[in-house]
Formats: structure tokens, C-alpha cells, sequence
């Protein structure tokens, strides 16, 4: 299926949640179209986002109580679903992020040995 | 972690909920979607193009939702729900496939479930004693002869000095005539010593059992069985007195239901001392209890030792014999446990065949359906939600094989247990642990087979699919599968060809006897109500009384009938010879003078019985060549004396041809005739030779004639000399029956699945044989083309059969009689069958395959 475009960028399982944890802590709240065009700027290489691939990352920090919903309007005063980071959701990120740049050292380290 | 709960339970509401979810979900979406669309207005795309573009940005729609759906919630318990229901429709839109593969499988687990059953029954399931691995049971080994039950001075010796035992208990097993009862009866019996219920530890349910053998002489205790059938289950049958070969004797005791030990026994007496002291009569079967801390070996050990010396302080007798001490279940299972094991063997392979005859039949489906998965998967259906929908599908077949298969072994366990008669068979049934393991083995049966093809079909990759015609790269499952099953074919077949060789060659060892119009009647009549003079008359007004039976031409009585079951060895001197170094033995039977004529037994010297030889005339004795060449080589035994059971010697004045008697598989054995007047034993068979095709019809009239001579001596049994030849072949017959089914059976399944790969390479092919022909091949080169194609898996499948064959043939070796394990006309005859029915099975999709119209096939692209 999806294996053979080998140009984008696979995201590692729980890697996607943490982003838009992340972003969402730096935009405040935000709906998903603006999460996912936010998500493309930032990439200089193109994630390719689907837009729809965010929404498996949503439900699973909202379940988790790390974001919570509510439906507002839009500038244009269109309806859209805003998501916001709660309480427990700062603390994760703070303890999440911890863990990706102790995850991220170690495999740096072992690509670097392993190429030098 | 809270949050790992929270989001458990989330998901888990959500599974209970999911249409808020659904819902919310679309709105969220569509709102994505306009925003998008907004996005794209304002870089100035028309209102229409907007909307393409935003859903080109947005992506699969629904690979989102399903995705998310994924997320929110326990999707696999969701899907299971619509897997078994589309499975379902799927299964009833084909049929005909469904039902192939239902009843492929129904025989595979059918069979298997029953043959579990059984061998659980008989093998697994623990004795119903207490502490039933501590039970022991004692045969004695003689190094030439063989295991034989134990003599009652060897089980007293032991019993008194044998210290890791706790207890140790003999049976003699005898038939009685009930009596003094509505209608009377014969019944096995065992006169026992006082404490083989506490060595087994079962107590009576009602009254007691014996306390010694002397005080409780007269006693007599009942099986639940005869309890019930006789004295209507009532408590009022203790103190009440029966009558037991003629022998008034008083209820003591009834056992609890199930309870029969010796098997079959339903009366207990006392053991006293009429059995015999003798050290070569073995009669007792002998069962023993554990001291705590002994070990089997240990009881092993010990009892070896007091073999051993009772071998060298008895030389006469007991040279040569040693003992065999065994778990009491090992002791009752016998060497039933060996056919057993290979039924179970057999049936496994039948299980393998069906799985992969299914499991081809799935493959074939599943390529045929590849459109349709491919379609699935670019509507975002994941590859791992492909192979669990076909698993759901093949798992339903296997549950429905399994149903149906329970179906078939509720019919096959009857059928088997008639063809045979295996110890603790007596309540052989399917029950809810058979249903559990035989649900649980359908289910990984299909899990086995369903594996495969839906690995090999999720890996189809949208693009190549729907773009072509697809040439799908597992073209070398079937064939896989095909090889599987044609070497577990190629094994059933050799190990039912060998026993139905054996069989046949059983069938016409020549006995010497012609027993086709014999019937035999067994009688008992005990001492106490029939003394010697009144025996012997009685016999002799039965035979009077059958001779002017019409149809019936000569009778007879016999103590020993040919392949009756019933035997007697004795011992015996010849007084000429005073130290002949070992023990003479012979069998031995008593007849009244009619017997040799009756059953057309010629006489190579000498003389039968005649009324004369009677109980005050000198005793005679007849005798067969292999007693007169084992006994007296190089000497004319008419006129030797011998001397047997009695003072009185006997001169042998006759000789007859050797006979084989006991079972057809054992070489004629030395035997020995005295006439019945001058050897009046109770037990005898009323032989009677007709003059009609079916001699069984002429039992009703011989039982009536009987009963008009005496009312009450029960008839144990008639039956016709070849009924009692069948019966000698019982044992056999279950492994010759179920092993030449189950062999026909993966006969039959395999040659269909060699059809069915090659029927099915010729509809994947039939462009590729057009293009052939175009180019200029002829019809004949397709032909052998196909044929070869058709074939090679077979060819592979009987060369790795073969290689199993013969390493696993020699477990028959047991069974076999006149053949070798790796019977080489068996095999030829083995190979040439399968080859012969798969070449039948390829050459219709050949012949297809060469009728191919290269215009047609090139067209139809």
C-alpha cells in the first residue's frame, strides 16, 4: 500500500502525537485545517500530511486528557472543531519530550557509530 | 499511568457508542473540508476546483475515518462482528464450496474426535480407584511362551513377602450359571481373594464385602448391573441366597455402579481352596497396591527378586519364569494402546489431508478474489484487516467442519467400538470435553490452513492488480499443499495396503478344518446340580435330541471348540520317560466319539472315540501330529501311555491332522483328545453340522430342542464356526476397517485437489496456452504439457510419502501377519493407485487445455 512512496516521511508511532501536542502548546488552541496547514509550513521537507492523517493523533490525545474539544466559529464564521491542551497535557509534553530527546540522543549515536 | 485508563475506557465506550462518535467525526471533517475550500477560493480557484483541491489536500476520506476509527476505539471487536457477517453471506453466496469444504473437514475432525475419544477412554483417563497411579498389576513372563496370569502359590508367596506393597489382591476369572431367578443366566464372574476391594479401595454401596475367604465361603456379592437387572435395585437383596453353578450361596454386598473388576465381571465368590495349588496353572489376574514410599520400580524390583528364587527352588515350574509388574492402567490397556496410537496417527494425517485439500480450495478462491481485495484495500482497508476477515472466514468453515465432525463421531464412535472390543470401552460417549478439544481443534485446523492463502492474497498489491490481469506470484501454494497431502495419502494407503494383505493372507491360511456349516452351542453345567453320570446323559440326550433336528446331519460335543476363545493347557508325564528335564504340556479338550466325524476331522492313524470307551474301560486318548512329532519323534506313539490329570495313564490310539485352533495367526500347537465319558468336564459346546447354506438359521430350532431336553442350563452362546473364526479377527478388523477408510478417504481428497490445481492452472493459463498454440505448438505438446504440469507435484508428494512409509511402517509390524513392514508389492501397488487416479484427474483439464481455441483465449483478453 503506502510502502512504496518511499519519499515521504514515515512517522514513528506516538512521533505524530507529540508534534501536534507540541504545536498546539505554541499556537494555543487550534482546529485540525490549521494544525495540518501549521504542520506543512513548519516542514521544510513535505510531510505530505494527508490533512486526514492528524485525526487518529487527536482522538488519541483527547482520550488520553491531554487535549480537549469544543466546537467554536471562525474568523470567517465557519464551525470548526478547536482543540486545547489541558493541564495534564503540559505535564506529558513536558515528560514526552524528555523521553524523544533521550530516545532521539541514543539513535543519533548509534547512526553515527554505525557510519563512521 | 491515569491517562492509559482514561483512554481504555474511552475507547471501550466508544466501542458500546459508536454513532455520536461517527457523527461528530463527519462534522468535524466536512468542516476541514470548507475551511480548505475557503483556503483554495481565496488563492483564486473557481468554487468547483476549490472543492477538488480540497479534498486532493485532505486525502482519503475515508482512510481518515477509518484510521480514526482505529484510535477511538477496539476496532478488531467491532470488525470481528462484521467479519462473521460478511463471512457468513460470503460462505452462503458459494455453496458449493462451502459445503466441499464443511464436509472435507467434517471427516477430518469426525474422525479425529472420535479416535481422541476413544483413546482417552481407554488410555488417558484415570482409573476409577483412588489413587489410582499407585495400583499396580502383576503378569508372570515366561522367556519363551510369553506373559501369562500368576499361579496361586506364586501370588500367596508374594503377597506374604513382598514389602513395597501394601496390598496384594488376585481374581480368578469363571463363568457361573444364575439360577433360582425369573430367567437364568450365564455371567462372568471371578472368584476372588478377600481383599481386592480394599486394595482397589472401593467399597460396597450396599452391605459388605468379604472378610476371609473361609468365613464367607457360601457369599456372594453383586455388580450394580445384575443388581438392578435381576432383584429390581431393591435393599432386601442382602441375606437373600441365589444359586451359582448349582451352589446355594447368600448376598452379602453390591458394588457401586461402574465397578467391575476383573472387566466385565459382574458376581464376586470367595476364592477357597478348590483353586488349584498347582505351580502350572496360572489362573489369577493380580493387581497390587503401593507401600508409600515405594516406587513401580521398586515393586519391580523386589518382585523379580522373588521370581528368581522361586525359579531356582522350583525349577520344575518355575524355570523361566519371570515377572512383569505394571501401572495398573498400563496392566488394564494392553496392547490395545499400541493400534491405538497408530489410528490416532492415521486420523491426523486425515486431518492434514483435509486442511490442505480446504486450504487449496481457499487459495484457488482467494486468487479468483483478488479484484475484490484489492478493491477493498484502496478503500482503505489495511492489510492486516484483509487477512483477519479471511481468517474469519476460514475459521467459520472449521467451526461448521467442527459441528458437522461432532455429528460424524457421534455416528463413528459406535460403529468403531462394534468392530472390536477394547477394555473400558463399556461408556465410551462424546462428552463436553470431546466438544471443547474438538472445537478447539477445528478452530486451529482453521487457523493452519487459513493461514496461507490469506497471507497470500493480502499481499496484492492494489496497483498491480486492478491494473491487470494480475499473474499472482503464489502459484506454488496449491502445489505445496498437494505434496503435503499426497505423502500423507502415500502413508494411510501403505499401512492399510499392508494390514488388508495381512488380512487376506489370514483369511486363507488353511486351519484344516471346514467349520461353514458347524454350529456351536456353549453349555455350562456346574458339578453340585449335574454329578458325572448325569453329565455325561445329559450331553448325550442333547445330541440325541439335535440329531433329529431336520437339516442337521451329525452332532457332537467338545470341550474346546475351534476359535472359541476357550482354551486349556495342561500338563501331562509319560510314564515311560521319568525325567523328561522340562514340563510336557499340551492342550488339551474332551469329546464324545461323534466329534471327529462332525467336523470332517480324518484320522491319519488309528481310531477316534467309541461308545465303549467308557468311564470303566482303559482310558484312551487321541492325539494331533504336532503333539506326536514334538513328543515322540522317530517313534510310533499309538499304544504310549501318558498320564494327565489323573493316576490313571492313557494309551494314545489315534492320531489326527494338525489343526489351527486358537487364532489363524498362530502355528498348530500339540494337543491332546480324552473322550467326555472318561473326562466328564460340565463345560462343553454342542457342535451340530448342517446341511444348509446358512447354518445360523437352524439356531432357533437348536435352542428350542435344548430347552425341551433341560429348562434349565442357560446357553451361553451359538454360533457358526465362521463367526467364531470373525471373532478371533476382531482385534484386527478395527485397524484393518479404519485404516482402509481413512486411507480411501485421503485417496479420494487427494486426487481431488490434484484436479483441482490443475483445473485451476488451466483457466490462469489459458491465454498463455493460446499464445503457445499461436506460435505454433501442437495440440499433443499441450497435452503433455499439461499432464507433466499436472503431475509433478504428485510424483514429489508419493516420493516423500514413500520415504515416510518406510520409516514409520515398521510400528505395524505387530499386526502384520505374512507380510514385511515395507512390503514391496504392497508399495508398488500403493504408488501405482495414486498415480493411475491422479493421471485420471489431470487429464480432464489437459484435454481442456488442448482444446483451447488460440483465436477464443486470445480474444477474451
Amino acid at each position: 500500500m503506502a510502502s512504496e512512496s518511499s519519499d515521504r516521511v514515515e512517522l514513528l508511532q506516538g512521533t505524530l502525537d507529540l508534534i501536534v501536542l507540541r504545536a498546539l502548546t505554541t499556537m494555543g488552541p487550534q482546529h485540525a485545517y490549521g494544525l495540518a496547514a501549521r504542520l506543512e509550513q513548519l516542514a521544510d521537507h513535505p510531510f505530505s500530511l494527508n490533512q486526514g492523517t492528524l485525526y487518529a493523533a487527536l482522538v488519541r490525545l483527547e482520550q488520553s486528557g491531554w487535549i480537549k474539544s469544543t466546537w467554536q466559529k471562525t474568523e470567517n464564521n465557519r464551525e470548526a472543531k478547536y482543540y486545547a491542551v489541558t493541564k495534564s497535557g503540559t505535564r506529558a509534553l513536558e515528560k514526552q519530550t524528555e523521553r524523544w530527546q533521550r530516545l532521539a540522543g541514543l539513535v543519533n549515536k548509534l547512526l553515527l557509530e554505525e557510519s563512521s | 499511568m491515569m491517562w492509559r485508563l482514561r483512554r481504555f475506557a474511552q475507547r471501550f465506550q466508544n466501542l458500546l457508542r459508536p454513532s455520536r462518535a461517527e457523527r461528530e467525526l463527519a462534522r468535524e471533517i466536512n468542516s476541514h473540508l470548507l475551511l480548505l475550500e475557503d483556503e483554495f477560493r481565496r488563492r483564486g480557484l473557481s468554487a468547483e476546483d476549490a472543492r477538488y483541491a480540497a479534498r486532493r489536500a485532505f486525502g482519503g476520506v475515508e482512510q481518515t475515518k477509518e484510521r480514526q476509527r482505529d484510535a477511538r476505539s477496539f476496532r478488531w471487536l467491532d470488525d470481528a462482528g462484521r467479519d462473521i457477517q460478511y463471512a457468513t453471506r460470503m460462505l452462503r453466496r458459494s455453496p458449493g464450496f462451502t459445503i466441499a469444504a464443511v464436509l472435507t473437514l467434517a471427516l477430518g475432525i469426525g474422525a479425529n474426535s472420535a479416535i481422541f475419544t476413544v483413546v482417552h477412554a481407554v488410555m488417558l483417563r484415570p482409573l476409577p480407584y483412588p489413587e489410582p497411579d499407585r495400583l499396580i498389576g502383576v503378569v508372570q513372563q515366561h522367556k519363551a511362551f510369553g506373559a501369562d496370569i500368576v499361579t496361586l502359590p506364586d501370588y500367596l508367596e508374594w503377597r506374604d513377602q513382598a514389602k513395597s506393597l501394601t496390598a496384594l489382591a488376585g481374581a480368578w476369572r469363571i463363568t457361573v450359571n444364575l439360577t433360582g431367578v425369573d430367567e437364568p443366566e450365564r455371567l462372568a464372574g471371578a472368584a476372588i481373594t478377600a481383599n481386592l476391594f480394599t486394595t482397589l479401595g472401593v467399597a460396597p454401596q450396599l452391605g459388605t464385602t468379604f472378610r476371609d475367604n473361609t468365613n464367607d465361603a457360601q457369599s456372594v456379592v453383586l455388580s450394580d448391573r445384575l443388581w438392578r437387572r435381576h432383584f429390581g435395585a431393591g435393599a432386601d437383596v442382602l441375606r437373600r441366597t441365589v444359586s451359582l453353578n448349582g451352589v446355594k450361596r447368600t448376598v452379602i454386598g453390591v458394588m457401586p455402579p461402574g465397578f467391575a473388576w476383573p472387566e466385565g465381571v459382574e458376581v464376586w465368590i470367595p476364592l477357597v481352596p478348590e483353586a488349584s495349588m498347582n505351580r502350572g496353572y496360572h489362573q489369577l489376574q493380580v493387581v497390587g497396591r503401593l507401600a508409600p514410599a515405594a516406587s513401580l520400580a521398586d515393586a519391580r524390583a523386589e518382585l523379580e527378586a522373588l521370581a528368581a528364587a522361586s525359579a531356582a527352588s522350583y525349577p520344575a515350574t518355575n524355570k523361566d519364569w519371570g515377572v512383569q509388574v505394571s501401572s495398573l492402567l498400563d496392566y488394564t490397556v494392553g496392547s490395545t494402546s499400541r493400534s491405538l496410537m497408530i489410528l490416532a496417527g492415521a486420523a491426523g494425517c486425515v486431518l492434514l489431508i483435509a486442511c490442505a485439500n480446504v486450504g487449496g480450495l481457499l487459495t484457488a478462491r482467494a486468487l479468483a478474489r483478488r479484484k475484490e481485495i484489492s478493491l477493498r484495500t484502496a478503500l482503505g482497508a489495511s492489510r492486516s484487516r484483509i487477512v483477519r476477515q479471511l481468517l474469519t472466514e476460514s475459521a467459520m468453515l472449521s467451526l461448521l467442519g467442527g459441528i458437522a465432525g461432532l455429528a460424524v463421531a457421534e455416528y463413528a464412535i459406535p460403529a468403531l467400538l462394534s468392530l472390536t472390543t477394547l477394555p473400558r470401552s463399556t461408556d465410551i460417549a462424546l462428552d463436553t470435553r470431546m466438544l471443547g478439544v474438538t472445537l478447539i481443534a477445528s478452530l486451529a485446523a482453521g487457523l493452519l490452513f487459513g493461514l496461507a492463502p490469506a497471507a497470500a492474497t493480502s499481499r496484492f498489491a492494489v496497483s498491480t492488480t486492478i491494473r491487470s490481469r494480475g499473474d499472482v506470484s503464489s502459484g506454488w501454494l496449491r502445489p505445496a499443499l498437494l505434496v503435503v497431502q499426497l505423502a500423507a495419502a502415500v502413508v494411510l494407503l501403505c499401512g492399510a495396503g499392508l494390514l488388508v494383505r495381512s488380512f487376506y493372507k489370514l483369511q486363507t491360511v488353511e486351519t484344516g478344518l471346514n467349520v461353514t456349516r458347524i454350529l456351536a452351542a456353549r453349555f455350562f453345567l456346574p458339578r453340585a446340580s449335574y454329578p458325572v453320570e448325569r453329565c455325561i446323559a445329559l450331553y448325550q440326550e442333547m445330541i440325541t435330541k439335535a440329531l433329529t433336528l431336520p437339516g442337521v446331519s451329525e452332532a457332537a460335543a467338545v470341550s474346546v471348540f475351534p476359535f472359541s476363545g476357550v482354551s486349556a493347557n495342561v500338563a501331562f508325564t509319560i510314564p515311560s520317560r521319568p525325567d523328561p528335564g522340562s514340563l510336557l504340556t499340551a492342550n488339551f479338550a474332551a469329546a464324545t466319539p461323534g466329534y471327529f466325524r462332525a467336523m470332517s476331522i480324518p484320522f491319519l492313524i488309528g481310531r477316534g472315540f467309541e461308545t465303549g470307551d467308557s468311564a470303566s474301560a482303559p482310558f484312551v486318548a487321541v492325539i494331533n501330529q504336532s503333539m506326536a512329532d514334538r513328543y515322540f519323534p522317530g517313534q510310533d506313539p499309538i499304544g504310549q501311555d501318558i498320564q494327565i490329570l489323573g493316576p490313571k495313564p492313557r494309551r494314545i490310539v489315534g492320531i489326527i491332522p494338525n489343526l489351527r485352533q486358537r487364532a489363524l495367526h498362530l502355528p498348530p500347537e500339540p494337543e491332546i483328545y480324552v473322550p467326555h465319558s472318561q473326562f466328564p468336564t460340565g463345560g462343553m459346546f454342542l457342535v451340530v453340522r448342517t446341511n444348509v447354506e446358512r447354518p445360523e438359521r437352524a439356531a432357533a430350532s437348536l435352542r428350542e430342542a435344548v430347552r425341551s431336553v433341560n429348562r434349565d442350563v442357560p446357553i451361553a452362546s451359538i454360533r457358526t464356526g465362521n463367526q467364531l473364526i470373525g471373532d478371533t479377527m476382531s482385534s484386527r478388523r478395527l485397524n484393518l476397517v479404519l485404516l482402509s477408510v481413512f486411507a480411501a478417504v485421503a485417496l479420494i481428497l487427494s486426487v481431488v485437489g490434484v484436479y483441482g490445481v490443475l483445473s485451476f492452472t488451466v483457466s490462469r493459463e489459458t491465454t498463455e496456452i493460446g499464445i503457445r498454440m499461436a506460435l505454433g505448438a501442437a495440440r499433443r505438446d499441450v497435452l503433455v504439457l499439461m499432464i507433466r504440469k499436472g503431475l509433478a507435484p504428485v510424483v514429489l508428494g508419493v516420493a516423500c510419502g514413500l520415504a515416510i512409509a518406510f520409516a514409520s511402517t515398521g510400528v505395524l509390524r505387530t499386526l502384520l501377519f505374512g507380510v514385511g513392514p515395507s512390503d514391496p508389492a504392497t508399495l508398488v501397488t500403493v504408488v501405482f493407485v495414486l498415480l493411475a487416479a491422479s493421471l485420471a484427474a489431470v487429464l480432464g483439464p489437459a484435454r481442456r487445455a488442448a482444446k483451447v481455441d488460440p483465436l477464443v483465449a486470445l480474444k477474451t483478453e
